[in-house]
């Protein structure tokens, strides 16, 4: 076949361009550590790798909100055991005090130590994390907190801030103030007992307990006691004064009484008139708990009427402090359960995020062995083109002319 | 004997005729479009001598170039296919490397945004967090603008080449009318074509072919008529018809071509095929469109939905929040229509990045799906309603029959998309409303806010804010009575798991859900406030960060994912095109090759004339020498 001259010089710069073009690109590769350097390399790994580092990119988002809410629980939960140790401390004081060999100078100072704690507890409750209150629920710029004249505030609202940890993961990361401190109920949970401030006997009312919680009746319920001839009898009465039960039941000292599914001891003898009074639980805050311990350690005792109104009084308040210490436990406990959970999903999303990134590393990442002996292998090519080229352009017949 | 002098010197004639031809091939071995030439020889007529015919010599007939029509018909094919594979791999590369480049991709950027949502989601009363989402938005937007940008500048590339293309072409045109003059003088006078400016004239054709295909006709006088598109004239003997640019009829920012004939200018754009116009034309209307509409339908969208979220809470001023990003409009060109035609996106999920055109003929119009194809065809009295586009209203004044019109729902989406605000406290992280139950409460019912449906609408007398406190007294477990203040609905009747938006006639029905689960009791209160000062509260900033997964484009792919098909339809178009280049590549090199074999020069084959013809000069002077010898002795005789 007959050639021109002109074309075998073409052919040869054009071979040459060609192979140099393409050791351009694979050292391009090797110099960016990259297989695909534009997406119509391939197209489709191209946009598996956007889609793989959105992925990475969300996942490690949610990395990042699960350590901030375990930060922030963390902080919730030392804050409740400070709370927790308080109300322990105020427990203790409160034990010491109810002992009625105390003289109403060694309670005032149990009280003044009461009072210490109060505000300790009150300072707790209005924790900040720097900016941020932390039991406000959503209003975080709130103190949420406050008293005035005696009675205690919520200023914050109802709402826990929910943070995302992972792929339809969401978890709690604050309770409020309200939760903590507010909703607690008072008495011993159900209901609560209250000796009358004019009872002049020296009986004395237990806390009580529930015996059957479906036979009781929301209501206010006073107990009412007569002496005829030296016989004590009582009568229960609801709030429409209907008599709960049999009127007039013969009372000894220390019986138990029972109606609708609640029991309670009276002991020490009530005199004639004496009432008590049995109403259904309400909410009462933990400050309003700890307030009410300073108003009964202030109580007199000096006489037998006064103690036994002490006496009841203290009753109801340990068991109010108790159910508080309960309230408190149980946050905690839920504290805990949420940072478990974040930890598991950190580790759930670590994995994952490994997963995705050797994913990613095998479409987008070069082959080095592979592209290496590629590369020596377009170089030798190379090599061989130049060498061929000179030495075709140097035959021509008219050297020998 | 005179005679031996006569066939001698037609030797020598002819000789020098195939030397200076060879010389000639030489000296053009690299001239491009030289066809080889040569010698034609032929004996001369003989004589007659006695009763024998004696020979008189050799005289060159004529000057052949080694020329074949079919084969330089197929290189201007391949050529033109050539040109228009290069032109598009081209800018398909250019695009290619723009959309998928981590630094200046949407994606990245994207992604940086969402980051800033999530803060905000984790610590919604920081004034950091609240400014790094208004920058990252504003960088969100910016990228948006860019890569729009550099969109435009490749439109205004194609706008250029496409100029500078014709005005070669012209000029190539004029070059072949000329050069059709001159051969048509030069053979008229020796009665023969004169090969090299025939070369030549194939020269400016195969040029020609370059920019567009082209077919041309060879004339009986020897001249060439040249045609482009669907056969129309160019070239037409010695005359020629002028292309020129012109203004889109629509978008008048975009270059067309038009060719000016008898009757006037005609444009021609859409009959033009292959060459590097064809290509830049090709990858305008296919690719760069596809391009630009998807990325503002990305913007649209994106605006559209983080909008409508963020219009759903509450900012730190306790306010609904405020259009985030500007919500770029369909762009519509009238062009010369006597009406004029507006279109307005009212529903984002149905929306796609078509482009439509939309023609009426006095009593229907009929809307054209330029991307996709498919034709509707809707009455003028229902050309308003909604969806005749997917997701867009129109709007028509005035149109006349004969009346066109072009729409593009989501082209701007990308140059106008902007972030709006400037004071962190306007980003609306909490929820418009907080609830709350009674400390007071006897049952175990909570109450929670759900949601607001996305096509609440504040009733009458209820305060845009939400800033009404609802409250709702349960009379009885089953029964409660609903108050804001100023009136009381008594006697609502409940249903256990039900959902409350809160019942009947307005004021009561303020457009959001409520949830209240578990048994009330008689005397259970339940308050529905705004979410004043609500700073901690994150709801709403959860919900916006779920749009970046949220299958928000037409109910089938996220944002993302909607840029990344759009980055894998560029990329296979792009590689696709390179493999079509390669193919092209190696068929233009055969055309090539097949032209050269047979008319290029080789140097060695014309060394070997040299000393061919060389030697017969040579071997000619040799007879002369000889014939003058024997004259010589003859005269001797003589002396």
């Amino acid at each position: 076949m007959r050639i021109s001259t002109s074309e075998i010089q073409r052919l040869g710069v054009e071979a040459l361009i060609n192979k140099q073009s393409k050791l351009s690109h694979t050292q391009l590769q090797l110099s960016t550590g990259k297989r695909i350097l534009q997406a119509s390399d391939d197209p489709a790994g191209a946009s598996k790798v956007l889609e793989l580092e959105q992925s990475i990119a969300v996942l490690t988002r949610y990395q990042e909100s699960a350590g901030t809410v375990e930060d922030r629980l963390a902080l919730e939960e030392s804050t409740l055991g400070g709370v927790n140790n308080v109300l322990t401390r105020i427990k203790e004081l409160a034990l010491q005090g109810a002992n009625g060999t105390h003289s109403s100078v060694s309670r005032a100072s149990i009280s003044a130590e009461v009072r210490e704690n109060l505000e300790g507890l009150m300072a707790l409750a209005n924790t900040s994390d720097g900016t941020d209150y932390i039991f406000a629920g959503y209003q975080t710029t709130t103190k949420p907190f406050s008293e005035t004249g005696g009675v205690y505030t919520y200023n914050g609202d109802q709402g826990r801030r929910v943070v995302e940890i992972g792929p339809d993961r969401e978890v709690i990361g604050a309770d409020t103030g309200y939760d903590i401190f507010m909703d607690i109920y008072n008495g011993n949970g159900t209901f609560t007992t209250e000796a009358a401030a004019t009872n002049t006997g020296a009986g004395t009312i237990s806390v009580g307990t529930v015996t059957d919680s479906t036979s009781w009746v929301e209501d206010t319920y006073t107990v009412t006691f007569t002496e005829t001839n030296g016989n004590l009898t009582y009568t229960v009465t609801d709030s429409g004064a209907n008599v709960i039960g049999v009127a007039d039941t013969p009372f000894t000292e220390g019986d138990s009484i029972s109606f609708r599914g609640i029991e309670f001891d009276i002991d020490g003898a009530p005199d004639d008139t004496d009432t008590f009074t049995i109403d259904s639980s309400s909410r009462q805050s933990m400050f309003e708990t700890v307030s009410n311990l300073l108003t009964t350690l202030d109580m007199s005792t000096e006489t037998a009427a006064d103690s036994a109104k002490f006496t009841s009084a203290m009753g109801k308040v340990l068991e109010e402090l108790n159910l508080a210490m309960d309230n408190v436990n149980t946050i905690t406990a839920q504290v805990g359960a949420r940072m478990n959970a974040v930890d598991q999903e950190i580790d759930t999303n670590t994995a994952a995020v490994l997963n995705l990134e050797q994913s990613l590393s095998a479409v987008q990442d070069l082959d080095y062995a592979e592209v290496i002996s590629k590369y020596n292998l377009q170089l030798t090519g190379l090599q061989a083109a130049q060498q061929s080229f000179a030495k075709i352009q140097g035959l021509s017949l008219f050297n020998y002319i | 004997m005179g005679n031996l002098l006569g066939i001698s010197l037609s030797g020598l004639n002819a000789f020098q005729q195939s030397l200076e031809t060879t010389a000639h091939n030489i000296a053009n071995v690299d001239t491009e479009g030289f066809s080889r030439q040569r010698v034609e020889l032929e004996t001369q007529p003989p004589r007659l001598y006695g009763d024998n015919y004696l020979g008189t010599g050799v005289i060159a007939s004529s000057v052949e170039r080694y020329y074949s029509q079919s084969v330089m018909n197929s290189l201007r094919d391949t050529t033109a296919e050539y040109n228009r594979l290069d032109k598009y791999t081209n800018m398909a590369n250019r695009l290619d490397g723009l959309l998928a480049d981590e630094s200046v991709g949407l994606s990245s950027a994207m992604i940086d945004f969402f980051d800033s949502v999530q803060d905000l989601a984790n610590d919604p009363a920081a004034a950091s967090t609240r400014q790094v989402v208004l920058s990252s938005g504003e960088a969100l937007a910016d990228r948006f603008n860019f890569i729009e940008s550099r969109l435009e500048d490749m439109y205004d590339d194609i706008n250029g080449e496409l100029s500078s293309n014709i005005d070669e072409a012209n000029e190539l045109a004029e070059t072949i009318a000329q050069m059709n003059q001159k051969i048509l003088v030069a053979s008229n006078k020796a009665n023969s074509f004169p090969n090299d400016l025939m070369d030549k004239r194939d020269n400016a054709i195969n040029r020609l072919s370059e920019i567009f295909n082209i077919t041309t006709i060879t004339r009986g006088d020897g001249m060439v008529n040249v045609f482009i598109g669907k056969g129309q004239t160019l070239v037409n003997g010695t005359d020629t018809s002028e292309l020129s640019i012109t203004a889109n009829t629509h978008d008048f920012s975009r270059n067309e071509i038009s060719l000016r004939s008898g009757s006037g200018i005609h444009e021609v754009s859409e009959f033009i095929e292959g060459g590097a116009v064809g290509g830049l034309l090709e990858f305008r209307s296919e690719t760069l469109d596809k391009s630009r509409n998807d990325l503002g339908l990305i913007a649209i969208v994106m605006a559209d939905q983080f909008n409508t979220q963020h219009g759903k809470g509450l900012n730190m001023n306790n306010e609904l929040g405020a259009a985030f990003f500007t919500e770029p409009v369909p762009e519509v060109y009238n062009g010369s229509s006597t009406g004029a035609m507006s279109a307005t996106i009212t529903d984002t999920t149905l929306l796609t990045g078509d482009e439509y055109h939309v023609s009426f003929d006095g009593s229907d119009y009929t809307i054209n799906n330029k991307t996709s194809g498919g034709t509707t065809v809707v009455a003028a009295a229902d050309i308003g309603n909604a969806n005749n586009i997917p997701g867009v209203t129109l709007g028509v004044a005035g149109a006349a029959a004969g009346d066109t019109f072009l729409v593009r729902p989501t082209e701007a989406g990308g140059r106008e998309i902007a972030a709006l605000l400037s004071d962190p406290k306007e980003i609306a992280a909490a929820a418009p409303v907080r609830t709350a139950a009674s400390s007071a409460n006897g049952g175990s019912a909570e109450i929670e806010f759900d949601s607001i449906p996305d096509n609440f609408a504040v009733a009458a007398n209820y305060t845009a804010d939400f800033a009404s406190t609802i409250t709702i007294t349960f009379t009885d477990p089953t029964t409660y009575t609903i108050s804001d203040g100023t009136t009381t609905v008594l006697g609502v009747g409940y249903t256990a798991g039900a959902q409350l938006p809160i019942v009947g006639p307005p004021p009561f029905d303020p457009g959001f859900l409520i949830n209240i689960t578990g048994a009330p009791a008689a005397g259970d209160v339940f308050t529905i406030e705004q979410n004043t000062d609500g700073f901690g509260d994150n709801r709403n900033a959860l919900l916006i960060g779920d749009l970046e997964t949220d299958k928000t484009v037409l109910s089938a792919s996220s944002l993302q994912e909607t840029y990344s098909h759009l980055v894998s339809s560029i990329g296979t178009d792009t590689m696709q095109a390179n493999v079509n280049l390669d193919a092209q590549n190696a068929m233009l090199t055969n055309a090539i090759q097949t032209r050269d074999n047979l008319s290029g020069v080789n140097l060695d084959e014309e060394a070997a004339n040299l000393m061919k013809f060389q030697q017969a000069y040579q071997a000619t002077a040799r007879v002369i020498q000889t014939a003058d010898t024997i004259f010589q002795s003859v005269l001797g005789m003589f002396g």
